[in-house]
């Protein structure tokens, strides 16, 4: 194994004499100069949590000179193991971006043209407020015209919640049924929780659709793979970094994992291997799975999968005699039809093994419970209910269904959406089918991106207000679920660079130009500032906000107690209070009261599965242009098979066209690999960026929001990821 | 910043649990302040893998990350005519930047292509063990940073050492032996 960089060599001696530096990245060592003050050198230290991705990892930050060097991983915080990924590593660079919003800005060309005029902030919320409160009068007063969206990830979020419940919007929309939802809904119908899995003592680990290896995770990353005695079993159509990691790797056919789990339960409980004492002390409906499953033998789900039935046998038996072992519920697979029903086909594999609240199988969380933030509501007669309301099942009302949703907006239905404000959330990039996102776009007349960088988000709204950096920022403390849950906080490394503001002040200051039916203004409704809601919020622990503002995290010993629910000490919260095979309450409702697999739709010749993913160096569509990720990966590129792409006539490198059924289309260059199924493809998320405020992606590779079509099922309103066909060809 | 004379600093390398995350190479460019600004050939410490290996569906990959082995016999330091490169008493090998003309025959020299020419510093780069992290109790950033913990960093002259006890224990290699360059990475097996 070898690499050169010599073949570099020529090309850098001839160029050594003409030495400059690219102003990109050497932009934050330029503090120093610009401030006229001696480079002192003395490091100081600064303790606060990362934000580019979910799992929040505490970091010691390094500032020199007022200047953010690097943000060392913080080992005291075990949840992460002490670890700071590439993402994070990379967010160092963040607050001098060149490209990042630094001051409030309102549009002057057409939307999308990137014309923009610098605003002051009060200038920027009364044009807001004027836009909106005319349309408010013109829909008659109804406030639920006005669509908020937001993130998590910002601790900020519940101020953002908070201003929409006092404004009098019900229309909440967020990232779950673009991930998770599913996944949730499957597991809390079955556990009454959504428990995550016990990597670190699990000897034996069916990872499907997650691929942890890129998809970090913490802990489960670390203990998955810090530990190469582990059997890891991974079902992936694609050969990922887990794949290369794992004991053995399936390239299971996109759609069938139902199929898989629904013959595992077939061989465990056909060969008498379940967990009887589990089963019958804590779960119900077990005679109807046991006869439900036995018509899913291992070879029917061999045609389904296209894994050998005898591989399934071995894996059931090996699970089923290995303790510890847990059928991991990751959120990737699927992602296609009754993807709920998956879910709980996955949740009771687990279950009928007694992988449930013992050590290595699912844990039902621990958190630390913090103070609740306290606010007046306020009271609107005009209030409508949430446009899609009807079209799912379990809907939460504070995530909403963005397909479902959007659908609506789209056809007014059953009334308009006059305008969205945007908190963080990139949903041009991240929702599918972005021309139906632009769309509505079009059809707004009010859209506010709260964002810290011109996302194609902010691209394409009217007023860009920019929060400031997460390094620049006091965030309030942040409880972590978990095995092992933590308090996380946020502290400012530097003072902003730019007229930013936090999370708090923005929206508080917005609420300022709005009142409630009484004449109010809204911003009244805001009590304290973020130190003092920080210090209530830890109110119960003594010192724990010190010990927050030093560490950056917060402990009080405590840890998912397992064997509690077996105990009977915790409740399982399903209607019969025990784990449920059988569900009456989806029966109730209509829905299969046992998961019922359901084939997927063939793909037809020379057409392919288009399947999204993770990849190490990413997050989302949020790091592409972060200039040490970028450099892993300038651009992305199509993952086709190469019996496919011979058959197609394309090489690595060829441009190709890719379309979809539903008018999307892109152009992006072909990557022909060994590792990926015949009649998938995939490329990364995060590149083809439409704002030319992300210079490194923008116009480079493809965006996956822009061939993904719209497709969500209807018991959690999941979007359907996996649901795109595209065909293929060289341009 | 010469080290200790008693130390001999080692890496211990454990390729099995690397994910290829790139977590190593942007923390030390990170630490060490290295711009890249876009050119491939910038960086200290590196995954080689060969791609994925086999046809589908027989598939493997495998990542093996690398950096400066601080080699004890030491070609880069030999053939250097400026004494830019030279060697610290605990054995770390470093860069005197103002003394480097850029002759580059130490990139030549050197059988683990662990050396390129930085624009940023005029002079040829390369890993420094983090010697400046080390020398005040802390770890390499490619080491700390690392979420599966594939490098272990230490003294091999404590026994009491996690990399002494390692290699006590366990089946190793170092890589071009016959380069007889006495290596301080040390790969698992
Ligand atoms: S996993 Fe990486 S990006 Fe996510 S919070 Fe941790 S360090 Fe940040
Ligand atoms: S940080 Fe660790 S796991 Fe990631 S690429 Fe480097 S050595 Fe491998
Ligand atoms: S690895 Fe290369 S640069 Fe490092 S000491 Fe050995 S010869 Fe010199």
């Amino acid at each position: 194994m070898s690499i050169s960089r010599r073949n570099f060599l020529k090309g850098s001696v001839a160029g050594i004499g003409c030495l400059g530096l690219v102003p990109v990245a050497g932009m934050r060592f330029a503090g120093w100069a610009e401030a006229g003050k001696q480079p002192s050198g003395v490091l100081n230290y600064v303790a606060s949590s990362c934000a580019i991705c979910t799992n929040k990892c505490v970091f010691r930050g390094q500032v020199v000179d007022g200047v953010i060097r690097r943000l060392e991983p913080e080992p005291e915080f075990t949840k992460a193991r002490g670890m700071m990924c590439a993402r994070g590593n990379a967010g160092a660079a963040t607050p001098y971006d060149p490209d990042r919003v630094k001051y409030p800005l309102i549009r002057t060309g057409k939307r999308g043209e990137g014309k923009w005029k610098k605003a002051t902030w009060d200038e920027a919320y009364a044009y807001i407020a004027e836009k909106t409160n005319k349309v408010v009068a013109e829909e008659g007063g109804h406030r639920s015209c006005i669509g908020f969206v937001s993130s998590e990830g910002t601790y900020h979020e519940h101020y953002w919640n908070q201003f929409r419940e006092i404004f009098g919007s019900p229309n909440s929309l967020r990232h779950p049924t673009l991930c998770l939802s599913s996944n949730i809904r499957g597991n809390m119908s079955v556990f009454g929780t959504y428990p995550w899995a016990d990597v670190k003592n699990s000897p034996y680990i069916i990872l499907a659709g997650a691929d942890r290896a890129e998809s970090f995770f913490t802990p489960d990353t670390m203990d998955m793979f810090g530990d190469p005695r582990k059997t890891i079993i991974c079902l992936d159509p694609r050969f990922t970094r887990t794949a290369a990691k794992a004991t053995r790797w399936y390239p299971i056919k996109p759609g069938t994992d139902m199929a898989f789990a629904l013959a595992m339960m077939h061989v465990i409980i056909g060969e008498n291997r379940y967990d009887k004492e589990f089963v019958s002390n804590h779960c119900v409906g077990f005679d109807e799975l046991a006869q439900h499953v036995r018509q899913y033998t291992p070879r029917w789900a061999e045609q389904e999968t296209e894994i050998p039935a005898a591989e399934i046998e071995k894996i059931a038996r090996d699970f089923a005699s290995t303790p510890g072992a847990v059928y991991y519920p990751g959120r990737r697979s699927g992602w296609q039809g009754e993807d709920v029903q998956m879910r709980r086909a996955v949740a009771m594999v687990n279950a009928i093994c007694g992988s449930f609240d013992r050590p290595g199988g699912l844990i039902p969380n621990a958190s630390i419970p913090l103070r609740n933030y306290f606010y007046e509501p306020a009271w609107y007669d005009l209030t409508r209910p949430r446009l899609e309301a009807d079209d799912v099942t379990f809907l939460n009302p504070r995530d909403g269904s963005w397909i479902a949703w959007r659908e609506r907006a789209l056809r007014a239905d059953p009334y308009a959406i006059r305008g969205l404000f945007i908190y963080k959330q990139n949903v041009v990039d991240s929702v599918p089918d972005r021309s139906k996102t632009l769309e509505l776009f079009d059809k707004l007349d009010i859209i506010v991106s709260i964002d810290t960088y011109m996302s194609d988000t902010a691209w394409h709204a009217d007023v860009v207000l920019p929060e400031s950096n997460y390094l620049e920022r006091f965030d309030p403390p942040y409880s972590l679920a978990g095995i092992v849950p933590y308090v996380v906080i946020r502290q400012p490394l530097i003072k902003p660079l730019y007229d930013t503001k936090p999370g708090f002040d923005i929206i508080k200051g917005l609420a300022g130009y709005f009142a409630d039916e009484d004449g109010d203004f809204l911003n009244e409704y805001f009590e304290g500032d973020v130190e003092s809601h920080a210090s209530n919020f830890m109110a119960d622990y003594p010192g724990g906000l010190e010990m927050l503002k030093e560490k950056g995290f917060f402990t009080d010993g405590r840890k998912a107690e397992i064997g509690a629910y077996r105990s009977g000490k915790s409740a399982i919260n399903t209607p019969s209070g025990k784990v449920e095979f059988y569900s009456e309450d989806f029966a109730g409702r209509g829905l299969d009261p046992l998961p019922t697999y359901k084939p997927v739709e063939e793909i037809p010749e020379n057409r392919f599965r288009f399947l999204v993913g993770r990849h190490a160096i990413h997050t989302h569509s949020m790091t592409a242009a972060f200039p040490e990720l970028n450099w892993h990966m300038p651009e992305n590129s199509v993952w086709i098979n190469t019996r496919s792409a011979k058959k197609l006539g394309i090489k690595s490198g060829d441009t190709v066209q890719m379309k979809n059924r539903t008018g999307g289309e892109v152009k992006i260059k072909a990557r022909v690999t060994e590792a990926i199924r015949p009649d998938c493809v995939f490329y990364a998320h995060g590149y083809g960026s439409l704002s030319k405020a992300k210079r490194l992606v923008h116009g480079k590779g493809a965006a996956q929001a822009a061939i993904l079509e719209s497709h969500f099922e209807s018991i959690s309103g999941n979007a359907l990821m996996h649901e795109t066909i595209v065909e293929i060809r060289r341009v | 910043m010469a080290g200790a004379k008693n130390k001999h600093w080692a890496m211990v390398i454990d390729s099995a649990k690397c994910i290829d995350c790139k977590a190593c190479d942007v923390a030390c460019k990170r630490e060490n302040g290295i711009e890249a600004n876009g050119r491939r050939e910038v960086y200290r410490n590196w995954i080689t893998s060969k791609g994925v290996e086999g046809t589908y569906p027989n598939l493997k990959q495998r990542f093996e990350p690398s950096q400066c082995h601080h080699c004890a016999n030491t070609p880069c330091y030999k053939v250097c005519p400026t004494s830019a490169t030279y060697k610290n008493d605990d054995g770390l090998i470093m860069m005197d930047y103002k003394r480097c003309i850029v002759c580059s025959t130490c990139i030549a020299a050197c059988p683990y292509d662990a050396r390129y020419v930085s624009k940023q510093k005029k002079a040829i780069d390369k890993c420094t063990f983090c010697a400046h992290r080390i020398y005040t109790g802390k770890l390499p950033a490619c080491v700390d940073t690392c979420p599966t913990k594939v490098r272990v960093f230490g003294d091999l002259n404590d026994p009491e050492s996690e990399v002494s006890k390692i290699l006590a224990s366990r089946h190793y290699f170092v890589i071009k032996p016959e380069a007889g360059t006495k290596p301080n990475l040390y790969y698992l097996t």
